[in-house]
């Protein structure tokens, strides 16, 4: 008898259908891998089978209705681990290891259980140096991999993974990664992702969720991998500087550019009581440039984003955009002439519809009417969200969100454009809209600043790199 | 540790007691408020605050007790004393008056309300949040009244960066955050809305965490860790609660 039998699962959000009479079978210790693209119906999928929504009469574990069974049941045969590490927390735990323990706590086992349990999710996790800290003080990676301690210290049958490396940097990714390799035949393992080549990786059943059904993929039919080597050809064509955090730097980077929409001159940061951040940086962006800023976590790409757009004023040195001095303007002011898409697009959706969050930033500029109405029609064109303009933002896919914020800032014309890690999370559609955005900027003249850890989205895009963990 | 908690690592015999032991001592200091005379209660605030200093936690202590008791007392003070016309009001510089009766009240109430912070002090700076859940769990208290106490507390932080993370936001939007004050007002739908959904999102997720890990599973829960309770920790909370009864009957009915 199969572990999970999924029967004539349906699901709709408003008038869109999403599943559709979904049917599922999987046996105990398989690794089924779900490929979908943004917005396919991964997520509620996960959540159906995780008992997290639905009333759980169309999904069977073990022979029995998920609906008919305690909430210790379901805890004791299920674990979900999401996108957002930092919303999987309890909020009720004071450290690692409470974390870990509050899951079993709950189930009322005994101490020494619940103790060997901890101890073994520690170390399957690497987190037995963190066990003391406070879960919320971790990086994204620490947080994933403490969630899926927490997760495995329920010792769960079935482990559902929903894009659980999507938000990390590489390094934490192929931590998770390795991790969610060891458990392959102990656990049955559910993942669902927009990347084909990180389900390469875990092997296993590979179906694709498509119009709201799943199909057997064969593997054959999957794109081909990335071809590193082209990669690095690529990049290493590309005019690449680096910069040391603790030593001037005589960067000449778009030096020939004249005059640079974007001017970094002699820059130093360092935020209070620690060491210096950047020190004696110097570059250019000129018109129709992309710049990509790549370095390891804490190298400092946020920060020199944040100087870029005046959130943070330069200690010494200064920046200029379009020959303005940003120490001189405040932020809103300098919104003008840079656009900024933050990593987290509801942290500035706030209007009740797309078209009127796309007005938003021109509004604020004093952007005459007609002028506002033609860049918001422009840029919900471009970022393919014409059809949902009238739709509340915070109804959108996270991918279409990320676009929504993309438009916002397409609307206010900006001579700079500053993309923190935009590419991240979505999937080959969505990330070639997004290329098509770039490259139609880059012929109109914007110059672009990107942060990215995706070396393929930056060898297809950039004109020039600034890596700034050279130290 | 998480900036809403205020715990100051000592060593001392108080930091070792039991949570619910030091929680009863607080109730039985707050009904001792109501019985003692006014200038027994200041006296009583000296004690608990030399207390704070003996125990290693003075200058905690007095810090916060100075930045919230004492703005309290003295607004309390001049309430009474300036502005509210009591029968023995006497003139004193233009529109204001002294009253010795609005003296006394600002003494009685404020000693009380300084009793009261002092104490509570001394609670949470002696006390890790995560030791008085264990003593909550330990004694069968109800999970969601522990969560109602620890989750505000783990909370804070993440949401005062979450309120920056949306004003850098919209400020880059092109909103103007400073200036005149109708410009201020019209920003806080921008700067509310999101800050709002986005907890309302993540409460219903997290509420959807808590239950996949057997959140209210039953009725009570275990601990890993459970507070040590001296042999006679749980006579003296038994006494504790019965004084703070018959000091509230006395209060009331003599």
């Amino acid at each position: 008898m199969a572990l999970i039998e999924i029967r004539g699962l349906s699901a709709a959000f408003g008038n869109t259908t999403v599943l559709d009479q979904l049917d599922l079978s999987v046996e105990a210790g398989t690794t089924l891998a779900i490929l979908g693209g943004n917005g396919s119906g991964k997520t509620t999928l996960a959540r159906h089978l995780s008992g997290w929504s639905g009333d759980g009469d169309a999904v069977r574990i073990d022979g029995k209705p998920l609906a008919g069974r305690s909430i210790a049941e379901r805890a004791s045969l299920i674990q979900y681990v999401g996108q957002v590490p930092s919303r999987h927390l309890s909020g009720r735990a004071f450290s690692v290891r409470d974390e870990i323990a509050f899951g079993p706590e709950n189930l009322l086992l005994p101490r020494g259980e619940i103790a060997r349990r901890v101890e073994a999710a520690l170390e399957r996790t690497g987190l037995t140096g963190l066990a003391a800290r406070d879960p919320f003080t971790l990086s994204g990676g620490e947080q994933q991999r403490l969630v899926l301690a927490a997760a495995l210290a329920m010792e769960p049958e079935i482990l559902v993974l929903d894009e659980p490396v999507s938000n990390l940097d590489p390094e934490a990714r192929g931590e998770v990664l390795d991790i969610l390799a060891e458990l392959v035949g102990r656990v049955t393992l559910v993942w669902l992702d927009t990347s084909p080549e990180l389900l390469r990786q875990l092997g296993g059943r590979l179906l694709r969720l498509e119009e709201g059904r799943l199909h057997e993929v064969d593997p054959l039919e999957l794109p081909p991998k990335t071809d590193i080597a082209a990669t690095e050809a690529k990049l290493s064509a590309l005019p690449t500087f680096r910069a040391a955090a603790y030593e001037p730097v005589p960067v000449a980077l778009g030096a020939a550019a004249s005059p640079p929409v974007l001017a970094v001159e002699r820059l130093s940061f360092l935020y209070a009581g620690a060491a210096p951040l950047l020190t004696d940086l110097s570059f250019r962006v000129g018109a129709g440039e992309i710049l990509a800023l790549i370095g390891p976590n804490g190298a400092g790409k946020s920060t020199l984003l944040r100087l870029i757009n005046g959130l943070l004023k330069p200690r010494a040195g200064r920046i200029e955009i379009a020959g303005r001095d940003t120490r001189k303007l405040r932020v809103d002011e300098l919104a003008q002439h840079v656009g900024t898409v933050f990593q987290e697009p509801e942290y500035q959706i706030f209007e009740p519809t797309v078209r009127r969050e796309v007005e938003f930033g021109p509004r604020q500029l004093g952007v005459a009417k007609a002028v506002i109405e033609s860049r918001r029609d422009a840029a919900l064109t471009r970022t393919g969200l014409v059809v949902e303009a009238d739709r509340h933002p915070l109804d959108l896919t996270h991918a279409q969100q990320r676009f929504v914020a993309i438009a916002s800032v397409l609307a206010n014309a900006p001579k700079l454009l500053l993309l923190d890690e935009a590419q991240r999370g979505l999937d080959a559609v969505h990330t070639e809209r997004l290329e098509a955005i770039l490259a139609a900027e880059r012929a109109a003249g914007t110059a672009t600043v990107i942060i990215s850890h995706d070396l393929d989205f930056v060898a297809r895009n950039a004109t020039a790199i600034l890596d700034l963990g050279a130290r | 540790m998480a900036s809403g908690v205020l715990y100051s690592p000592v060593e001392s015999w108080l930091h070792r007691a039991n949570p619910l032991t030091k929680l009863c001592g607080l109730v039985w200091i707050v009904s001792l408020t109501f019985v003692l005379p006014p200038a027994w209660v200041w006296g009583l605030v000296g004690l608990i605050l030399l207390m704070a200093l003996a125990l290693g936690m003075g200058r905690a202590v007095l810090q916060r007790f100075a930045a919230t008791a004492l703005p309290f007392v003295a607004s309390i003070s001049i309430v009474q004393a300036l502005f509210i016309v009591h029968p023995d009001a006497r003139p004193l510089i233009g529109p204001l008056s002294i009253s010795d009766i609005g003296l006394a009240h600002a003494v009685s109430i404020g000693g009380r309300v300084a009793a009261i912070i002092a104490a509570s002090l001394v609670l949470v700076t002696s006390t890790h949040p995560s030791v008085l859940l264990r003593a909550f769990d330990a004694a069968g208290w109800p999970p969601a009244l522990a969560f109602l106490f620890a989750s505000p507390l783990l909370m804070i932080e993440t949401f005062g960066n979450r309120a920056k993370a949306i004003r850098d936001a919209q400020a880059t939007r092109g909103l103007r955050l400073k200036g005149r004050f109708l410009s201020r007002v019209k920003s806080i739908p921008a700067l509310v809305a999101p800050l709002v959904t986005t907890a309302l999102i993540e409460a219903d997720e997290r509420a959807h965490v808590l239950a996949g890990r057997g959140f209210r599973a039953h009725a009570r829960r275990t601990t890993l860790e459970p507070v040590v309770d001296a042999p006679f920790e749980r006579p003296l909370r038994i006494v504790l609660l019965a004084l703070a009864i018959l000091q509230i009957a006395v209060r009331l009915w003599l």
